[in-house]
């Protein structure tokens, strides 16, 4: 049994993954040296490993994701399946989703990255991050990608699984009077819908 | 030999247990779950009472509007939920009842005296209208048959005046923001609506003003005194011999003969 | 053809200037629409998720009002209710399933099967008026003014709602310039303002739509024409928090297409309220000598 480095992640160093076997078992470990923080531009080596392809762009919170039994949840999968009527499966991880995405400078993981979490059900590691919030559901993502999956719909799941446990993102009753005196009703509208339960 | 006719037993009653004439009729009602037989002809608060449960929150005018008693029931086999005032309702076979005499429903803190006509304070008071979505479940709830969605939607939309009326009726029971989706408390937006509409909206009332004024120069006083001092005989004169407006007189049309105290 | 006019709730509070300055328009152009009776809040967003269906049923409500009233097309100026109203008519016409147990649910109103088209004002002016009848009818044509049509998200995407494919932007071109104005494109026209999550970002901190006025102004746009409260809340009124904190460079004035074309049409200018716009578009529109009274 090869040991791996596990779930943690860190966010100023750089992450080269590796896959190898170990008798009849595929892995995968890390090697890690830094690199500045913030470092979202240039794209990282790809490694083509014993038949398990894994991309790995440089962006603000790296990781080491171990793609075993315990962490692929295929029930995570369906949950997001059934909510969305999308396979997140059919995802080729082009990045089309991210370029046009008009909120991702502000995404702690951007699109690409959450649906690639999601088609390993990783949801626990989606649990504290930003994307599907700031996510607009303006469908930039969805009528480019060339796989034809509906990514806004993706994004809503997410939430949705969240939101459906009776948590609210936002809280109505802590939004300043002013700011709900002066915003149109749409904003509230909608806000309320999407972020809250 | 004369004989007496034997007269009835009477059965006297003990305890708080009412006694049914003969050949009354009893139907089942179930209160949380457990079966009563009760008359027929009775209202829900009434049947309870029979059956022995007493009122002490959940009762208040007895007469329909002051919405202390709002009650939800089933009809035992049927999905459907009802809502009634028990007051009201009159009970029937195989009601399944629960009361649900306050449900809890946020308050916004206001000083009426510090708003204004804008809707936008409501919405800032109640955010939470905005979750609305338009399900229709409050009105079907409402004993009163207030639209209570379409006043939370003219709300929405800053029509006070709108919301103010269509709310009239309420009598602040909570059966709307019991069934409430978007967890709003219809009523006390309601409430707020009705009373920014009456102080802030609503056109005052200038012959009233004016009249007050008239009375308090003192306009009346000599009329008040000569009443005062006339006899049974001379009021009751003057009372037949009164004028008074036609009930279907047109407005601005009629005037009475004697103008002098106009 | 009768058409059923869905006015959604910030046009009668936030955006009146832009139901105002529309329904004045109609008037000068002899349309005939009729505002709903009883109508409700859409709900502003389309809920994405397949097993919801109460969210659809505030938009279906309306479509059911326009269907009561014998109404062939339900139109409207809300950018957001649009997109809401059209793809919950797409809905109600293509899933079957889902359509039954919606009109079940609301059993207190007529079955609904999609018979009501959902169309946006500019389709209405096409089908209804024309460019080149508008064209004649104006009396003062913005020249000079340099505007560049907005369509942000909710007009464009999903294709199958969208008024015109995507990328194209000809219906308010075609508005703009049978107007008189300069029509200038940029390459931000169908990007998103940030639309509702100005509620989850700090003031003056919306970089989507700083990066459209950024846009704009680098390709020498003077003024930005919107359909939406929302973007014109997103773009207009926090311009000035953006210059603030250095988000953009230079400011540019933020319309509702409708005040254009009513001021073009000879409507006296108090009915668009521009007020209620920033005080930049009314100094843009002096400066051009296209006599704005506030």
């Amino acid at each position: 049994m090869v040991k791996t480095s596990g779930l943690k992640y860190r966010p100023y160093l750089e992450h080269f993954p590796i896959a190898f076997r170990s008798g009849n078992r595929l892995a995968l470990g890390v090697h890690t040296f830094p690199v500045p923080h913030r470092s979202k531009t240039a794209p990282g080596a790809r490694l083509k490993t014993t038949g398990l392809l894994f991309n790995c762009f440089k962006e603000e919170r790296n990781m080491t994701l171990p793609i075993n039994a315990q962490n692929v949840s295929i029930v995570s999968i369906e949950k997001i399946k059934k909510l969305s009527g999308e396979n997140v499966k059919l995802c080729m991880q082009c990045g089309t989703c991210t370029a046009a995405c008009p909120m991702a400078e502000e995404m702690d993981f951007f699109p690409r990255k959450v649906m690639h979490l999601s088609q390993f059900g990783m949801l626990n590691l989606m649990q504290d991050i930003n994307t599907y919030w700031k996510c607009a559901s303006c469908h930039s993502c969805s009528v480019r990608c060339p796989r034809g999956i509906d990514i806004a719909r993706v994004m809503e799941a997410l939430r949705q699984l969240v939101l459906r446990t009776s948590q609210n993102h936002i809280e109505p009753s802590e939004m300043p009077a002013e700011l709900i005196k002066e915003m149109p009703q749409i904003a509230m509208v909608a806000g309320f819908r999407k972020l809250t339960s | 030999m004369c004989e007496t006719a034997k007269q009835p037993e009477i059965k006297v009653a003990t305890g708080d247990r009412a006694i049914l004439p003969e050949g009354a009729k009893t139907i089942p009602v179930y209160v949380m779950g457990k079966k009563y037989e009760v008359p027929e002809t009775l209202t829900i608060m009434k049947a309870m009472e029979f059956a022995g449960f007493k009122f002490l929150r959940g009762a208040g005018c007895r007469g329909g509007i002051c919405g202390a008693c709002p009650t939800v029931y089933r009809m035992a086999g049927d999905y459907k939920l009802h809502f009634g005032l028990a007051c009201q309702t009159v009970v029937q076979p195989n009601m399944y009842l629960a009361q649900i005499p306050f449900f809890p429903a946020n308050r916004a803190s206001y000083n009426i005296e510090e708003m204004n006509a804008a809707a936008e304070a409501i919405h800032a008071l109640y955010p939470e209208i905005f979750r609305c979505v338009a399900c229709n479940l409050c009105t079907k709830a409402c004993p009163m048959e207030v639209k209570v969605m379409d006043y939370i939607a003219a709300l929405k939309q800053g029509q006070v005046e709108k919301a103010a009326r269509i709310s009239f009726d309420c009598i602040q029971c909570g059966l709307c923001a019991s069934r409430c989706m978007g967890e709003i408390p219809q009523y006390h937006v309601a409430q707020l609506a009705r009373r920014i509409f009456g102080k802030y909206i609503q056109p005052r009332f200038e012959h009233l003003v004016s009249r007050v004024k008239e009375i308090e120069s003192g306009k009346y006083d000599p009329m008040l005194d000569d009443l005062t001092k006339m006899d049974q005989e001379e009021l009751k004169k003057r009372y037949v011999e009164r004028e008074r407006e036609p009930d279907l007189s047109t407005l601005g049309e009629w005037k009475p003969k004697e103008t002098q105290y106009l | 053809m009768k058409i059923s006019y869905y006015p959604g709730c910030t046009l009668k509070l936030k955006a009146k200037n832009l139901e105002l300055a529309a329904l004045a328009s109609l008037q000068e152009m002899g349309i005939d629409v009729e505002e709903m009776d009883r109508w409700n809040c859409c709900g502003a967003v389309y809920s994405l998720t397949d097993d919801d269906l109460i969210h659809h049923v505030g938009p279906v409500r309306n479509l059911v009002r326009a269907k009561e009233r014998g109404a062939d097309k339900l139109v409207t100026l809300c950018s957001m209710c649009y997109n809401t109203l059209a793809r919950a008519n797409q809905l109600m016409k293509t899933d079957t399933v889902k359509r039954d147990t919606i009109n079940r649910f609301m059993d207190d109103e007529i079955d609904y099967l999609g018979e009501v088209e959902v169309i946006h004002f500019l389709t209405l002016l096409e089908e209804q008026v024309g460019w080149d009848k508008i064209r004649e009818m104006v009396k003062k044509p913005l020249t000079g003014l340099k505007v560049a049509p907005y369509y942000g998200c909710t007009l464009q995407r999903p294709a199958d709602v969208g008024i015109e494919p995507m990328g194209n932007f000809t219906l308010m071109t075609n508005l703009l310039e049978a107007i008189g104005a300069t029509v200038v494109p940029f390459n931000a026209a169908d990007k998103c303002c940030g639309s509702y999550q100005v509620l989850n970002t700090a003031a003056g901190d919306n970089e989507a739509a700083a990066n459209v006025i950024n846009s704009a102004a680098t390709a020498g746009v003077e003024a930005l024409a919107t359909s939406c409260p929302l973007c014109e809340y997103n773009l207009g009124k926090q311009q000035d928090l953006f210059l603030e904190k250095g988000k953009i460079t230079a400011g540019v004035p933020t319309f509702y297409f409708t005040q254009l074309l009513a001021m073009a049409l000879g409507v006296n200018p108090e009915v668009c309220h521009f007020e209620m716009n920033d005080a930049k578009a009314v100094q843009l529109l002096e400066a051009k000598n296209l006599q704005a009274a506030v």
